[in-house]
C-alpha cells in the first residue's frame, strides 16, 4: 500500500481575528444608483469621477458574469456591503490610529516591518486607509505614495485621470465594472525618472467588516530609468458569510524602468478574490511579479503585461496551495506587442483536502512583435485523491519570428525522491517536507527574506507520514 | 442554391477567456435540400467534435455503416473522394472484437488518385454553391478487451475543399490504439490553396490498462486552416496516452491545436502526454495552442511540451554544411514531421503506400 502524505493546511490563527465596528459609516447593502452616489458623495469626489461611476455601474448592470472558471454562484451582491468607512481619518503616525486598528496591523507585523525594512507602507482597514507614511529620504528624491482620494484632489489629479482605469476599463470584465463604480481606498505611486527606490514600499488590505466588500485601486507609474519595489499584502478574518474583494492596480513601467510588484494573499475562506492587475511596459522596461495565493474561498487572479515597447520584458513567479473548501483560479496573461520582447512564466499549484487549484494562461504574441520569445513552465502537485489540478495554458502566436517554449507537469510526491532522502538519513516525514518545501522555493527565493519567513508561516507544511 | 448551416464545433473540455476564441470554433456547411432528416441517433460513441456534428449529420440523415474486426477480418480501407461541388457525409462504426489486431485506413482526399483498397463511394449532393468539396467523415472505434487497432487518416484537400473528420474511441481492458493523423497539406503552389481542416478525436480509457497514442504531422500552406481538438479521458487505472503532433506552417496559414488530457478519480496509475512541435516557415502564419491537463486523481504523472519557432541557426548550419541550400534544407525539416509519422506505421505496405503517395516514389 502506497504512503500517503499528510499536509496540514495552511494555519490562519494569525489572521483569524476580528472587531466589533464601533460608529462605522455603511452604505446599505446592494448595488444601485443611489449606493453609488452616496459613495462618491461621501468621497467628495470630483464630477468626472462621479460619472465614471455612474458609466461603470451601467456597464456593470448589462455585462454577463463570465461563462468560464469557478463558479460564484454564492456571491449575492445584494448582500455586500460596498463602502465600510471606520471611524477614523487617515494619519501618518500608528499613535493617531484608533487602538484596536493599531492592534490589528500590530498583529500583523507592519509596524515593525515598516522599521526594519520599508521605504513607506500603506495601510487600508475595510475602504479606507487608515495610515499612510513614507521615510524622509524616499520623499526627498520626489516620490510620490500617498492614497488615491489625497491624489485625486492635489497636484497629481491630472495625471490620475489620464491613467485611471485606462489600463483595466470597466468594459473589461463585469466584477472591472464593479470596481470602477464603488472603488474606495488603495494608493497613488510616482516614481520620478532615474531614482531607485532601494527598499520596498508596502500596501496591507484588510478587511474587517462581515458581508463587506474590498475595492482599493492601486495606481503605480514609474518613470524612465526608475526601480522599484512594491509590496501588497492582504487578509481578513473568516466569517459565515461571503465577502468580495474586487481591487484593481495598474501599472506604468516606462522606458527602461523596472518595478517588482510582490503580492502574498491571504484572505479568509469566505472571500471572493475577483481582482484585476494589468501592467504596460515601456521600450527596454521590465515588469516582475512575484504572487504567493493561499486564502479565499473562490480566486479569479491573473495579472496581466503588456509588453509595448521593444525589448520590454515580464518576468512572472507564482505559487498558488488550495486546501478544503477553496476553488483558486489563477494564473497570468502577457501580450507581446513589440519586437525583441521577452516574458517568462514560472508557476507551482498545490492542492489537498478538496482544493481545487486551476493555471490559467494566455500568451500572445502580435504580429509585431518580430524576434520575441516566451517560455512558460508549470508544476503542479497533488497531495491527495480527493482535490483537483487543472491546467489551462494558451498561446496565439501571430509571426512566424518567433520563439516560444511551454511545458507543464503535473503529479504527486514521487515515490524515489522520497527512497533517495530516506537512504542519506531522512525521516520519511522530513524527506516529504522537503520535498514539497523544494516545490515552493522558487517562489520564496524571490521574496524579500521577511516575506519568505512570513510565506512559510502560511505553507505550514507539518508533514506527518501516515499509511493511508 | 442550396441551405447552410453554421455549426460549433471542436469545443474545450473546460472553457476559457472567451476573447481569445479557443473554446470552440464555427464553420459553414451545406444542407443539401436531398437528404432526408434522421431523427434517430447517429452513433453511440461519443466522439470529439461535439454534439454540432452529431446535429448536422441527423439532418443529414447519414446512417451509420456498421463493421465488425474480428481476429480473421482484421483490416478496413477507405477513400473518400467528392467532386468539386459535392459534399460527401459518411460514418464508419467498428466493433473490434476481442483480441483482434485491427487496422483501419481512412483517406480523405478530395483531389486524390485511387489506393489499392479503395471502396469509393459518396454521399453525392449536386451543386452545394460552393468552389470545393466537402468531406465529413466520423470513425466511431469501440475496442473490446485486449483488441488493438491502428487507424489511420490521411486528410488532402485540394483547393478550397472542406474536411471534417470526426472520431471516437471506446476502449476497454487491454485495449490500445494508435493513431496516424497524416495532414500532408500542399507543396509548392499546387493543391490545398484556401482548404480547411477540422480534426478531433476523443478517446475515452475506459479500461484498466487500455492505452492510446497519436502521431501527428501536418504541413500547411496556401492560407490554409488546420483546427484540431483531440481529448484523452483517463477513466480506468493504469491507462497510458501519448500524443505527438508536429507540423511547419508556411504563406498565411492558420493552425489552432487543442489537446486535452484528463485524469478522472479512479484512474491511479496513469500516465498522459502532450508534445506539440510547430516550425515557422513564413512569417504571416497563425499558430494556436492550449493544450489541457485535467486532474483530479492523485497518483498520476501528466506532461505537456510544445515548442514553437523558427529553424534553429544550429539545425539550418549543420544542414547547409552537408551541401543543402536554405530552402532545400527547409523543406527537409517540413517534410521530416510527416514522413515521421508515416514511417511510425507497423503495416509496410500501407507504410509504402503513403510515403509514394506523399513524397513520389523515390521515397520508398
Amino acid at each position: 500500500m502506497k504512503q500517503k502524505t499528510f499536509v496540514d493546511d495552511i494555519n490562519r490563527e494569525l489572521y483569524d481575528f476580528r472587531y466589533e465596528e464601533k460608529d462605522y459609516f455603511r452604505v446599505r447593502s446592494g448595488l444601485d444608483r443611489a449606493v453609488v452616489e452616496e459613495i462618491s458623495s461621501e468621497k467628495n469626489d470630483p464630477q468626472w469621477m462621479h460619472d465614471f461611476r455612474l458609466r461603470s455601474l451601467e456597464i456593470y448592470n448589462r455585462m454577463p458574469v463570465q461563462n468560464w472558471g469557478p463558479s460564484i454562484d454564492g456571491l449575492d451582491m445584494d448582500n455586500i456591503v460596498t463602502y465600510v468607512r471606520p471611524n477614523t481619518g487617515m494619519s501618518a503616525k500608528w499613535s493617531d490610529v484608533p487602538d484596536e486598528i493599531k492592534e490589528t496591523f500590530e498583529k500583523l507585523g507592519i509596524p515593525k516591518a515598516e522599521r526594519q525594512s520599508l521605504a513607506g507602507v500603506g495601510a487600508q482597514y475595510d475602504s479606507e486607509l487608515v495610515y499612510h507614511n513614507v521615510r524622509k529620504e524616499v520623499e526627498e528624491q520626489g516620490v510620490i505614495y500617498t492614497d488615491l482620494e489625497s491624489a485625486l484632489h492635489g497636484p497629481y489629479q491630472e495625471m490620475i485621470r489620464d491613467h485611471f482605469m485606462k489600463l483595466v476599463p470597466p468594459t473589461d470584465h463585469k466584477f472591472a465594472a464593479l470596481h470602477g463604480a464603488v472603488w474606495s481606498g488603495g494608493s497613488f505611486v510616482y516614481v520620478p525618472a532615474g531614482v531607485k527606490v532601494e527598499i520596498p514600499l508596502q500596501s496591507y488590505f484588510r478587511l474587517n467588516a462581515k458581508g463587506a466588500g474590498q475595492f482599493e485601486h492601486t495606481l503605480i507609474i514609474v518613470d524612465e530609468g526608475a526601480d522599484l519595489h512594491f509590496i501588497e499584502g492582504c487578509s481578513a478574518p473568516k466569517y459565515n458569510v461571503a465577502n468580495l474583494h474586487a481591487g484593481c492596480v495598474e501599472l506604468y513601467v516606462r522606458k527602461n524602468a523596472k518595478l517588482r510588484y510582490s503580492t502574498i494573499e491571504n484572505w479568509s475562506k469566505n472571500m471572493y478574490n475577483l481582482n484585476t492587475k494589468r501592467a504596460l511596459v515601456a521600450e527596454g522596461g521590465s515588469m516582475e511579479w512575484v504572487s504567493g495565493s493561499f486564502g479565499s474561498h473562490v480566486s479569479c487572479l491573473y495579472p496581466m503585461t503588456i509588453l509595448e515597447g521593444e525589448e520590454a520584458s515580464m518576468n512572472f513567479t507564482g505559487i498558488t496551495f488550495a486546501g478544503e473548501g477553496q476553488d483558486l483560479d489563477t494564473g497570468v496573461k502577457v501580450v507581446h506587442n513589440a519586437p525583441h520582447t521577452t516574458s517568462s512564466i514560472g508557476t507551482r499549484s498545490i492542492s489537498k483536502s478538496g482544493g481545487v487549484s486551476t493555471f490559467r494562461s494566455s500568451v500572445q504574441i502580435t504580429a509585431r512583435a518580430k524576434k520575441a520569445r516566451a517560455s512558460v513552465s508549470c508544476q503542479s502537485l497533488m497531495l491527495d485523491e480527493i482535490s483537483r489540478s487543472d491546467t489551462i495554458p494558451s498561446m496565439d502566436i501571430r509571426t512566424g519570428d518567433a520563439d516560444i517554449g511551454h511545458e507543464a507537469r503535473i503529479g504527486r510526491i514521487s515515490d524515489e525522491a522520497v527512497y533517495y532522502l530516506r537512504s542519506r538519513g531522512l525521516s520519511e516525514e522530513d524527506a516529504r517536507a522537503m520535498i514539497v518545501t523544494g516545490f515552493c522555493e522558487s517562489v520564496s527565493r524571490e521574496l524579500p527574506l521577511e516575506y519568505a519567513v512570513e510565506m512559510n508561516n502560511l505553507i505550514r507544511l507539518e508533514m506527518k507520514g501516515s499509511i493511508g | 442554391m442550396n441551405n447552410t448551416t453554421n455549426v460549433t464545433i471542436n469545443p474545450l473540455p473546460v472553457r476559457t477567456w472567451n476573447r481569445l476564441k479557443l473554446n470552440d470554433s464555427s464553420v459553414d456547411l451545406p444542407v443539401p435540400g436531398i437528404y432526408a432528416r434522421n431523427e434517430s441517433p447517429v452513433h453511440t460513441l461519443p466522439a470529439g467534435m461535439g454534439e454540432g456534428l452529431d446535429d448536422y449529420f441527423r439532418k443529414l440523415g447519414v446512417r451509420a455503416e456498421e463493421n465488425e474486426l474480428t481476429k480473421e477480418t482484421g483490416s478496413f480501407c477507405c477513400a473518400i473522394r467528392p467532386e468539386k461541388g459535392e459534399l460527401a457525409a459518411r460514418e464508419f462504426v467498428f466493433h473490434v472484437r476481442e483480441g483482434a489486431a485491427a487496422l483501419i485506413r481512412i483517406d480523405m482526399d478530395p483531389s486524390g488518385e485511387c489506393c489499392p483498397d479503395n471502396c469509393h463511394e459518396n454521399s453525392r449532393a449536386d451543386n452545394l454553391g460552393k468552389e470545393g468539396a466537402v468531406t465529413a467523415v466520423r470513425t466511431l472505434i469501440h475496442l473490446e478487451k485486449n483488441a488493438s487497432v491502428d487507424l489511420i487518416q490521411v486528410h488532402s484537400p485540394g483547393e478550397s475543399d472542406l474536411i471534417l473528420s470526426d472520431t471516437g474511441v471506446h476502449a476497454c481492458e487491454g485495449a490500445e490504439i494508435r493513431v496516424f493523423h497524416v495532414f500532408p497539406g500542399s507543396s509548392g503552389d499546387k493543391d490545398g490553396k484556401n482548404a480547411k481542416i477540422y480534426a478531433a478525436l476523443r478517446s475515452d480509457l475506459a479500461g484498466e490498462g487500455s492505452s492510446l497514442s497519436l502521431r501527428g504531422g501536418y504541413r500547411l500552406g496556401d492560407e490554409c486552416v488546420l483546427d484540431m481538438n483531440y481529448i484523452v479521458n483517463h477513466l480506468a487505472p493504469s491507462t497510458k496516452s501519448d500524443l505527438d503532433m508536429r507540423g511547419s506552417l508556411h504563406k498565411g496559414s492558420r493552425k489552432t491545436f487543442r489537446g486535452t488530457i484528463d485524469f478522472r478519480r479512479g484512474s491511479g496509475g496513469s500516465k498522459g502526454a502532450e508534445l506539440e512541435d510547430v516550425l515557422f516557415l513564413d512569417d504571416d502564419v497563425v499558430n494556436r495552442t492550449i493544450p489541457l491537463i485535467l486532474c483530479s486523481e492523485e497518483d498520476v504523472e501528466g506532461d505537456h511540451g510544445a515548442a514553437a519557432g523558427k529553424i534553429s541557426p544550429e539545425a539550418l548550419y549543420y544542414l547547409c554544411s552537408r551541401g543543402l541550400d536554405k530552402e532545400e534544407a527547409a523543406r527537409m525539416l517540413e517534410e521530416g514531421r510527416i514522413a515521421g509519422v508515416i514511417r511510425a506505421i507497423p503495416e509496410r505496405r500501407v507504410r509504402e503506400d503513403l510515403l509514394r503517395k506523399v513524397f513520389g516514389e523515390e521515397s520508398v
